[in-house]
C-alpha cells in the first residue's frame, strides 16, 4: 500500500482543521471499501483522518428522531434493531452488506459516502426519508438522502466536509417497509439490483409510499411516479403490477461484468414486486398494532 | 510518513511496535510479531483467511490498519487457548476432520469461537451464514459445519 | 498379514491438531534474516513488443535491492518459447495481460511498489489474438514467440496441437440411430480457487548453491524447472517443500521460482515472492476455456451407436508439459461407456491469455458436462430414467475401451446402484410447485483413473520405536495420514509410531507429483513395500537373537514378541541400540526401501463417482438453490473413510462452483474483468447443501490394501449433475456454464 500522513482527532472540529488543509485529506471510518482502495491504487488520498476517537460519530440515538451516528457499524446497528426499533428495511439491508466480519467494521456513514451505486443501505434509507448530517467549519447543515447522491463514489460531501450522522424519521404505527435484492450467491456479493420500499396505510389504504432502487442506476434513486401510483389504493394485483412496471421503466442500469441492463431492468420488477408486498403486510400489521 | 510508537494488545499481552500508517493489522501480526496464524487470501476481505478477533468481534485484519487497532483487544489463533492446548472449537475441528489444508482454519476457527459466543446454540442456516465470510476450498464445508454443531453441544454439557 | 487395526479406522489427520493451532508454515510464512520483498511489473499489453525497459531509476531507489527483467535471464540449452515454463518473465514479447516484465526485490512492499511504478517500459503493441475460432485461419496474426524459437518450427502459427481419435464405421453408427442429437457446449476458463496465493522463498545461502520453499505439489518437479529455465545444475538446488493451502493441480511445479531465484542471486539476501490474489487470477494457470460440439445417436433402448465430436481448448499462451488438452477432452468423452464408433477432433490453440494448467482431474468437468448433458437430454427424448441410460452404456470389465486396453474390474455398476435407490432419486419432484420455485433432480457419472507414478520411499527404524519414511512426495492435506495408516498396518505397529521427514529434493528419492489421484495408489504401493522389507529385517534380526523361526514372531509398537510365549521378547529400542552404537554395531542399520514405477495405462485402478444433485430454481430471477448433493465413489478400499469422505465433499463444492457462479472473464483488450474473490464466485458456506458421501469398496483392485485414488474422480460429475438438475427443473438445457441466474432466466423466456 502506498504511503499516506495519519491522523486521528478526537473531536469533529479536529477533523474538519485536517480535511481543510489538503485537497487529498479523507476522512477514514470502517475501512472496508477504503484500505482496499488504498492499496490497489484506486484512491488517489495521500493523508488519511481516522474517525475513530470521535465519540459524538458513533452511537444512536432516539429522540423524536433516528439519529444515527456515521461511525456507526453495521454489527452494532443490528445488535440495537430491536430496543431502537430501527425499520425493517435498514436492518434487511445493513444484514446483507458483506459478511459478519465486514458488519464488524463497516459503517453506516462509510457505506453512504463510499456511495457505491450498488451499496445496500442507501435505498433504504432513501425509502425511509431519511437525511444526512453534514458539517464543516461554518456548522452543520441537512442534506435530504434524496439529494445526496450526486454520481458514483460522489456524494454532497464536499471535501472540506464530514458526515456526522443520519437521519430518519422513528417508526410509527401504519409504517412497514422491507429492503430485497439479488445476488448470484448467497452472501459475499453486490447486488446486482436492490428495491427499498417504505408504506404507510391506514385502514388498508396506502398513504403514504416511497420505492428506492440500488445498483441499476448511477445513483440509488427514488422511483418516485412508482410509489405515487401506490397512494389511495390497496395493495392488490393490479395496483402492484401497475407500479412495478414503473419502477422498472424509471430505473437505468448498464450491462457490465455482473449483469446485463435488460436483467437488472427485470429484477427491479421482481423485487419491487415483492417489497411493495411485503412492506404493505407489515404496515397494515403495525396499523393493526402487531409491530 | 510518520513513523507511529505504539503498543497493540494481542492476545492478552502488551506488545511495542513501531508502525508506519499504512501497515495493515495483518502485516503487524505476521510480519513484526511472528503470529503467522492470520494469513492473506485476498487482500480485500472476501475470504476471511486474515480473520481476527478484536474486542471479541471477528474482523478482517487485512483491511484494518495496524494504527486503528491501538487499544482494542486483539486475539488471533494463537491466543484462543493455551500452548499446545486445543480450544474445544479447535478440538471439534480436528476430531470431525474439518480442515484439509489448514489454511482457512485460523480465521475459521476466529469466526466460529465469535459465533458461538454470540449465539451459543445456532441452526444450521445461522452457521452457514455466519461462516459465509470464510471461505474454503477444501472441504465444502460439510464437516466444517458439522465441528461447528459439535463445539456448540459439547458446551452445553460443560 | 492383515490385522486391519489402521485401515478403514475414520481419524483425524496427524496434522490436525498444529494446523488447527495455526502452526502451519506456508510458504508466505518462512522466516529468514534479511528477507527481501519481490514484486512483479505486469505487461499492460495482452500482446506486445517490449522495446526497452529503463529500470535506472529504480535500481537506485534506497531500499531496493534487485530489479530484473528478461535479459537477466541466462541463455539455456532447450530454451522453448512455447512452454510455459519458461513464460515466467517476457523477454522480446509479452504475451498475455499481466505476464511480468520485471521484478523488484526491496525492503519492504511499499518500496517495491514504488520501484515498479519508476520503472519505464516501451511497447509496440500488437493486436491481441483473443479469439480461438478465428485464430487458426490463414493469414490470422501468431502469437508472437521470442527470436530465438525452437528451430524445428517451420511456419509459427495458433495451432497448439490437434489429435484425431476414430474407432468403428461412424455413418453405420448414426445410420442405425433411432435418435441423434447435436449440441455444442462451452466451459469458461476456471481457476482452481485454492486460498493460499502462490508464494515462493530462494536465498543462495551458500556459494553457487540456492535453497527454495515453495508450496509445490511436485518438488522434483520444481526443481527441474529453475534446472530447465536457469540451466543451473539439479544438485545445486534444494528444493524444500512447505505446507500448502490448496494446489488441486495449479501448484505442481511452481511458476515463478525463477523470479525469486534471479532475484536472491542479485539482491544477495533472501527474497519472497507471493501472488496477490489479483495476480492468482489473472497471471496463474487456470483450466482452460473449451468448446465441445457433439453429435451423438442412440438406439432406442438408450445404448449408444456413435459419437462425432470436436473439441477446442483455449490454451493462452503456452503449452504445458501434458497435451493437448482437448485430446484428454476426446478420451473421457467416451472412456465411461460401449461406443462402437466414434471419430473425435482434438485441437488446442495458443491465444493472448494466460497458459493454463491443471485443475483436479483435469479436463474431465469439461467433458463430463458434455457427455452427461447429451445422454441426459437423450435419456429425457426416449424417457429413459438417466441413471438407467448410463447402465445401459456402462462399460463393462474386460471390454476394451476407448483407451485401447480392456477395462479392469471396477464398481461402476454398484455406484449407479447404490444412487438409484437412494431417497434422493427416488423422492423428488421436479417441475413447478405451488410455492412458486421449479424443483428438479439430476444424475452425471465420472471415470478417473488412479495414476500409477513412480515412487521410492526409505524407512528406517529410529528410537523409541518409531519407524520414519523419507519420501519425494508432499504431505497434501491427508494423504500422509493414510500413508501412516499403510505402513502402520503392514509393520504391526500403531499409526501414531509413522514419523515422516518433508520431503527435499536433496534429501528424498524421487517422487512424482502429488496430485493424479496417485499418492495413496503409488506412493502408498512403495511405502507399503518399503514397510514389508523393515518389518522383514527387524523380524529377522529378531529370530536370530531370540533363536526360533521368524514364523513364530509377532511385532507390536514397542517389541518383537514370540507368539504364545510372553517372557521371549526382543524390545525394538534393544534392536535399534543394537545397529546404532557408535563404533562397534551388531548389525549395520535398519534401513528399507520400496518403489513402484509409473504405468502407461491410465485405467489400472478406474475410480467411479457418480453425483445426484437436487436443486430450486427461482423462475422469477433464475438464481439456483442446490438442495442436496450425493455423491457415490468406488474408493476399492477407504484408508481412512473421514479422509476420504472430505475429498469427495470438496471436490463437489469445487464442481459445483464451476456449475454455477465460476468463470474467468476477459475484456476485448484481453485484461480479466473479475480478478477478484468478490466477482469471481467461490461458493461460500452459505451456498452449499450438506454433501452426502457413499464410498463403495469392491475387492480386487491392486492398490495398498485395493485402495484406488480418490482426489479427482469426485469433481466430474457434479457439476454436470447440477446441470442436468436444472434441465429438470425449468425443462430448458443450456450449455454453456456457468449456470449463474441471469442465463437460466434467460433459457426461461
Amino acid at each position: 500500500m502506498k504511503r499516506f500522513d495519519y491522523y486521528d482527532p478526537q473531536s469533529i472540529h479536529e477533523c474538519l482543521e485536517l480535511l481543510g488543509g489538503n485537497t487529498r485529506t479523507i476522512p477514514l471510518a470502517g475501512g472496508t471499501d477504503l484500505i482496499p482502495r488504498m492499496r490497489n491504487s484506486a484512491s488517489s488520498a495521500t493523508a488519511l483522518v481516522s474517525l475513530r476517537r470521535i465519540e459524538e460519530l458513533n452511537g444512536i440515538s432516539t429522540n423524536g428522531v433516528l439519529a444515527i451516528g456515521a461511525t456507526t457499524s453495521l454489527a452494532s446497528l443490528l445488535r440495537v434493531a430491536e430496543s431502537h426499533t430501527i425499520p425493517a428495511a435498514l436492518c434487511e439491508a445493513s444484514a446483507l452488506v458483506g459478511s459478519v466480519q465486514i458488519r464488524n467494521a463497516a459503517t453506516l456513514g462509510g457505506n453512504i459516502c463510499n456511495a457505491a451505486p450498488s451499496a445496500d443501505t442507501a435505498p433504504a434509507l432513501l425509502a425511509l426519508d431519511g437525511c444526512a448530517i453534514v458539517s464543516d467549519r461554518k456548522g452543520e447543515r441537512k442534506v435530504a438522502l434524496a439529494g445526496f447522491f450526486k454520481g458514483p463514489g460522489i456524494t454532497a460531501v464536499g471535501q472540506v466536509d464530514l458526515l456526522t450522522r443520519i437521519e430518519i424519521p422513528t417508526a410509527r404505527s401504519g409504517w412497514g417497509s422491507c429492503y430485497l435484492r439479488h445476488t448470484p450467491r448467497s452472501r459475499m456479493d453486490l447486488a446486482v439490483a436492490g428495491v427499498a420500499v417504505a408504506i404507510c396505510v391506514e385502514g388498508t389504504s396506502v398513504v403514504d409510499a416511497r420505492i428506492a432502487l440500488g445498483a441499476v442506476a448511477p445513483i440509488p434513486m427514488l422511483a418516485e411516479e412508482a410509489a405515487q401510483r401506490l397512494i389511495g389504493k390497496e395493495c392488490d394485483q393490479q395496483v402492484v403490477d401497475a407500479a412495478v412496471a414503473l419502477a422498472a421503466a424509471a430505473c437505468a442500469p448498464i450491462d457490465d461484468v455482473r449483469a446485463t441492463a435488460a436483467y437488472r431492468r427485470h429484477l427491479v420488477s421482481v423485487l419491487a414486486k415483492h417489497a411493495v408486498l411485503k412492506a404493505y403486510a407489515r404496515a397494515c400489521a403495525s396499523e393493526k398494532g402487531a409491530l | 510518513m510518520n513513523l507511529l510508537e505504539m503498543q497493540l494488545e494481542v492476545n492478552g499481552r502488551q506488545r511495542s511496535v513501531q508502525v508506519e500508517a499504512n501497515r495493515t493489522l495483518l502485516e503487524v501480526l505476521r510480519d513484526d510479531l511472528g503470529l503467522i496464524g492470520a494469513k492473506e487470501g485476498c487482500g480485500s476481505g472476501d475470504c476471511g483467511a486474515c480473520t481476527v478477533l478484536v474486542d471479541d468481534e471477528a474482523m478482517c485484519s487485512c483491511m484494518l490498519l495496524a494504527v486503528e487497532a491501538e487499544g482494542r483487544q486483539i486475539t488471533t489463533i494463537e491466543g484462543i487457548a493455551p500452548a499446545g492446548e486445543l480450544h474445544p472449537v479447535q478440538s471439534a475441528f480436528v476430531e470431525c476432520g474439518a480442515l484439509q489444508c489448514g489454511f482457512c482454519t485460523p480465521g475459521m476457527v476466529l469466526s466460529t469461537v465469535a459465533l458461538l459466543r454470540r449465539s451459543p446454540q445456532p441452526t444450521e442456516d445461522e452457521i452457514r451464514d455466519a461462516l459465509a465470510g470464510n471461505l474454503c476450498r477444501c472441504t465444502g464445508y460439510d464437516k466444517i459445519v458439522r465441528a461447528v454443531q459439535v463445539a456448540a453441544e459439547e458446551a452445553v454439557h460443560v | 498379514m492383515s490385522r486391519n487395526q489402521e485401515i478403514g479406522v475414520a481419524k483425524p489427520m496427524v496434522d490436525a491438531s498444529p494446523k488447527a493451532r495455526g502452526e502451519a508454515r506456508f510458504a508466505a510464512d518462512i522466516q529468514l534474516p534479511n528477507l527481501a520483498v519481490a514484486k512483479l511489473l505486469p505487461s499492460l499489453h495482452a500482446h506486445a513488443e517490449v522495446l526497452s525497459i529503463d529500470t535506472s531509476v529504480a535500481e537506485a531507489m534506497p531500499g531496493v535491492y534487485a530489479v530484473i527483467t528478461g535479459s537477466d535471464i541466462p541463455e539455456v540449452e532447450g530454451f522453448d518459447p512455447y512452454d510455459h515454463a519458461h513464460g515466467f518473465l517476457a523477454r522480446r514479447f509479452a504475451v498475455h495481460v499481466g505476464q511480468p516484465v520485471a521484478a523488484v526485490a526491496a525492503k519492504d512492499p511499499s518500496t517495491a511498489e514504488e520501484a515498479l511504478a519508476a520503472i519505464r517500459v516501451a511497447y509496440r503493441v500488437l493486436a491481441p489474438i483473443l479469439n480461438a475460432a478465428a485464430a487458426l485461419e490463414p493469414g490470422q496474426p501468431v502469437v508472437s514467440r521470442d527470436a530465438t524459437a525452437s528451430p524445428s518450427e517451420e511456419s509459427p502459427s495458433n495451432n497448439a496441437g490437434d489429435a484425431e481419435m476414430i474407432n468403428g464405421d461412424l455413418d453405420a453408427g448414426f445410420a442405425s440411430a433411432d435418435v441423434v442429437l447435436e449440441e455444442t457446449y462451452e466451459i469458461p476458463m476456471i481457476h482452481q480457487g485454492y486460498l493460499e496465493p502462490h508464494a515462493v522463498t530462494a536465498w543462495w545461502k551458500q556459494q553457487g548453491h540456492v535453497d527454495v520453499w515453495e508450496c509445490v505439489q511436485s518438488p522434483f518437479g520444481a526443481r527441474d524447472h529453475i534446472v530447465q529455465t536457469l540451466g543451473i545444475p539439479a544438485h545445486k538446488i534444494a528444493l524444500h517443500t512447505t505446507d500448502i493451502g490448496g494446489a488441486f493441480g495449479g501448484k505442481d511445479q511452481g511458476l515463478f521460482s525463477p523470479i525469486a531465484v534471479l532475484l536472491a542471486k542479485k539482491a544477495e539476501r533472501p527474497v519472497r515472492l507471493a501472488l496477490t490474489r489479483e495476480e492468482e487470477l489473472t497471471i496463474a494457470n487456470p483450466a482452460p476455456m473449451t468448446k465441445i460440439r457433439l453429435k451423438v445417436g442412440v438406439s432406442s433402448n438408450g445404448a449408444i451407436t456413435a459419437v462425432d465430436g470436436e473439441v477446442r481448448v483455449d490454451v493462452g499462451a503456452f503449452r504445458t508439459y501434458w497435451g493437448p488438452a482437448s485430446f484428454s477432452v476426446c478420451h473421457m468423452l467416451v472412456d465411461k461407456y460401449r461406443v462402437p464408433a466414434f471419430r473425435l477432433h482434438a485441437q488446442d490453440v495458443f491465444t493472448n491469455r494466460v497458459g493454463f494448467g491443471s485443475y483436479r482431474a483435469p479436463m474431465a468437468v469439461q467433458a463430463a458436462f458434455a457427455i452427461e448433458s447429451m445422454l441426459d437430454e437423450l435419456g429425457c427424448r426416449l424417457g429413459i430414467d438417466p441413471i438407467e441410460m448410463r447402465k445401459r452404456n456402462l462399460i463393462s470389465e474386460g471390454e476394451v475401451g476407448a483407451g485401447g486396453a480392456p477395462m479392469p474390474k471396477h464398481g461402476g455398476t454398484a455406484v449407479l446402484q447404490s444412487l438409484m435407490n437412494h431417497a434422493a432419486w427416488r423422492g423428488t419432484k421436479s417441475g413447478r410447485n405451488e410455492d412458486g420455485m421449479c424443483y428438479g433432480r439430476g444424475f452425471a457419472l465420472g471415470l478417473w483413473g488412479s495414476g500409477a507414478f513412480p515412487a521410492a520411499a526409505i524407512a528406517r527404524l529410529e528410537k523409541g520405536g518409531y519407524v520414519r519414511f523419507t519420501i519425494g512426495q508432499v504431505d497434501l492435506t491427508g494423504s500422509y495420514t493414510s500413508l501412516a495408516q499403510i505402513a502402520a498396518e503392514e509393520l504391526g505397529i500403531s499409526a501414531d509410531r509413522i514419523v515422516f521427514s518433508r520431503a527435499d529434493t536433496s534429501r528424498a528419492p524421487f517422487a512424482s507429483v502429488s496430485g493424479g489421484s496417485s499418492t495413496i495408489y503409488s506412493m502408498g504401493g512403495a511405502v507399503q513395500e518399503a514397510a514389508r522389507e523393515l518389518r522383514e529385517k527387524i523380524v529377522e534380526r529378531a529370530a536370530l537373537e531370540l533363536d526360533v523361526d521368524r514364523s513364530e514372531l509377532r511385532m507390536n509398537d514397542v517389541a518383537v514378541t514370540v507368539e504364545g510365549k510372553s517372557d521371549k521378547r526382543i524390545e525394538l529400542d534393544a534392536l535399534y541400540e543394537a545397529e546404532t552404537s557408535l563404533f562397534f554395531a551388531k548389525y549395520e542399520p535398519f534401513v528399507a526401501r520400496g518403489a513402484k514405477g509409473g504405468r502407461v495405462s491410465r485405467m489400472s485402478a478406474p475410480c467411479f463417482s457418480g453425483t445426484i444433485a437436487e436443486v430450486a430454481v427461482n423462475p422469477e430471477t433464475g438464481a439456483v438453490k442446490v438442495l442436496r448433493l450425493v455423491t457415490a465413489q468406488d474408493v476399492g478400499k477407504a484408508i481412512n473413510p473421514m479422509l476420504v469422505e472430505g475429498q469427495i465433499q470438496g471436490a463437489a463444492a469445487q464442481s459445483v462452483g464451476a456449475a454455477l457462479w465460476e468463470a474467468v472473464e476477459y475484456d476485448d483488450a484481453g485484461r480479466v474483468r473479475n480478478a477478484d474473490l468478490l466477482d469471481y464466485r467461490l461458493p461460500t458456506a452459505a451456498d452449499l447443501p450438506k454433501i452426502e458421501t457413499i464410498l463403495i469398496e469392491e475387492e480386487g483392485g491392486d492398490g495398498p490394501f485395493g485402495a484406488k485414488g480418490v482426489g479427482e474422480p469426485p469433481m466430474i460429475a457434479p457439476a454436470a449433475a447440477v446441470a442436468n438438475a436444472i434441465r429438470n427443473a425449468i425443462g430448458q438445457r443450456i450449455n454453456q456454464l456457468p449456470l449463474n441466474p441471469e442465463s437460466i432466466w434467460q433459457a426461461m423466456q
